[in-house]
């Protein structure tokens, strides 16, 4: 009866485990142990004087669930040495970052996150990476409430490690509290193209702006169906507009016009200064369902002013509305 | 059940080499200690994580955390065999602690069910290959992978696996038994 039990752990004996390599774990532990270790924790008779002092489980409460009080006391000032050049492309400055100090390393990778930002519209982390990586893979961003929010977009620099991450904004109720958010990934990808996997956690607090409502811009034809403007909102110098469009799909690309030219999305979008100067690209998405899409259109670092907004179907039509901002 | 016809890789060391290795000053101590124990730890760790990524991180965090701890190591207070495979199982605990939040949903939604094919007694062990046994192991529950990777894997005996995770000789036993008729019964229904 022991029988198979019995040549199973043999077998498990002799399972051949060649991951990981006992070697280079080593080298990595000896590195490691050369360097001072991380702070301890407070002694216990410090934390009892402490408690004893805070009234903690009233203080602890607000401070978690409405991190406005804890963030409102901390560092507002921008992360020293981030890329300006992609905080611009989210049409963000370091005077809008929320200096963060939390880190995460697994297999040999350091995450740092270095400042947060979020509105109305969306949810930005910045991450800085030693050695230099870019956050990817099965990636979860949630808040105090337990509500999950999905990735918008990204952008990173490979050769210094900097990366910015847009989410979905905040829920109605981290809207009104603050947000005390964890972020969670299990790979980073390299300049190389090859990829580590990993655990990373990090945690930060983030107070949201809120920003201005505008007013939507009247319902129109696009080609052979219709959209409807249903939200128009203006924060830190982004535009965000969400929209429906029934009766017409927007997928679908157009063929290069140029031989070895890559093909154009048939759906285009322009915000476009009244005074003729150059237009905006939009950064959108849609998500369709029957025979209605939602539609989301972002807009960065536009300035006070009025604006064309030209939404462009090729081969079906055109459509454009005058759009006031500020 | 007797699966003590093994080799005993670790039970060997004696209390003097155990004691020599104590009380040296860093890197000496530490790079002997990872030497002598750097092996067993990844052959623990290979079985008691659930990825590759996670076996590596379980490998230099316990053993990083033991180097950093030797300084302060009591012998008075029992071996350090029993020592590091506490720090070990404690290590492997947190992964899994963290792992068990992250998977819950994922597994809710691959878990599949066939019928078993063949039953126990016809199954023939030496049709499995070594990469399947390995992911039969890791798709165990936490308790059950520590307790085969603590005996099969670190090739602990029964009494240090106890003593690792603060257990009786006779409880460990059973609860390595226990994963080994599950692993079995794992081994029985997935399919070929």
């Amino acid at each position: 009866m022991n029988q198979p039990i019995d040549q199973l752990a043999q077998r498990l004996r002799e399972l051949p485990l060649d991951h990981p390599r006992p070697g280079p774990i080593t080298v990595r532990v000896l590195v490691a142990a050369g360097r001072p270790a991380p702070a301890r924790r407070l002694p216990r008779l410090a934390i009892a004087v402490a408690v004893l002092l805070a009234a903690l489980p009233v203080a602890w409460g607000v401070l978690y669930f409405s991190p406005a009080t804890a963030a409102a006391l901390a560092d507002a000032s921008g992360p020293g040495g981030f890329s300006h050049e992609i905080l611009d492309n989210f049409g963000l400055g370091t005077e809008n970052i929320t200096a963060q100090n939390s880190s995460a390393t697994s297999s040999g990778y350091k995450v740092q996150l270095v400042g947060a930002y979020a509105d109305s519209i969306r949810t930005v982390v910045l991450l800085k990476s030693d050695p230099p990586a870019y956050a990817s893979g099965f990636m979860q961003l949630t808040d105090q409430f337990g509500t999950t929010y999905n990735p918008h977009n990204g952008e990173g620099n490979l050769l210094t490690g900097d990366q910015v991450l847009s989410f979905e904004p905040a829920s109605w109720l981290a809207m009104n509290t603050g947000m005390r958010f964890t972020l969670t990934f299990n790979e980073l990808e390299l300049l190389d193209g090859s990829s580590v996997r990993g655990s990373w956690t990090v945690k930060g607090v983030v107070l949201l702006k809120t920003g201005t409502l505008l007013h939507a811009p009247p319902p129109g034809p696009l080609g052979s169906g219709m959209i409807r403007f249903t939200e128009v909102r203006y924060v830190g110098r982004v535009i965000s507009i969400q929209a429906e469009v029934r009766g017409v799909s927007l997928d679908g690309e157009v063929p290069p016009v140029k031989q070895g030219a890559k093909p154009s999305p048939r759906f285009q979008v322009e915000l476009a200064p009244i005074d003729g100067s150059l237009g905006k690209p939009a950064s959108f998405g849609w998500s369709s369902s029957g025979d209605v899409t939602k539609l989301q259109l972002l807009f960065v670092n536009v300035d006070p002013g009025t604006y064309h907004l030209v939404l462009a179907l090729a081969g079906e039509g055109e459509l454009q509305r005058s759009l006031v901002v500020g | 059940m007797s699966d003590s016809g093994g080799s005993r890789r670790n039970e060997g060391m004696s209390a003097a080499a155990s004691a020599d290795l104590v009380g040296q000053t860093l890197p000496v101590t530490a790079a002997r200690f990872c030497e002598q124990y750097a092996v067993a730890v990844c052959r623990f760790a290979a079985m008691a994580a659930r990825t590759p990524s996670e076996a590596d991180d379980i490998a230099q965090e316990a053993l990083l955390r033991a180097v950093r701890g030797l300084s302060s190591f009591d012998t008075r207070r029992g071996s350090i065999e029993a020592w590091l495979w506490r720090i070990v199982a404690n290590v492997a605990h947190d992964h899994q602690r963290a792992e068990r939040r992250r998977f819950a949903l994922w597994t809710r939604l691959s878990r599949f069910w066939d019928p078993p094919a063949e039953s126990a007694e016809s199954l023939a062990l030496d049709r499995i290959d070594n990469s399947r046994l390995l992911e039969a192991v890791r798709e165990m529950p936490p308790r059950d992978r520590t307790m085969l990777a603590l005996r099969f894997g670190a090739d602990l005996d029964l009494r240090a696996v106890g003593l690792a995770l603060g257990m009786s000789e006779a409880t460990a036993g059973t609860a390595v038994r226990r994963a080994l008729g599950k692993l079995r019964i794992a081994l029985e229904v997935t399919p070929t």
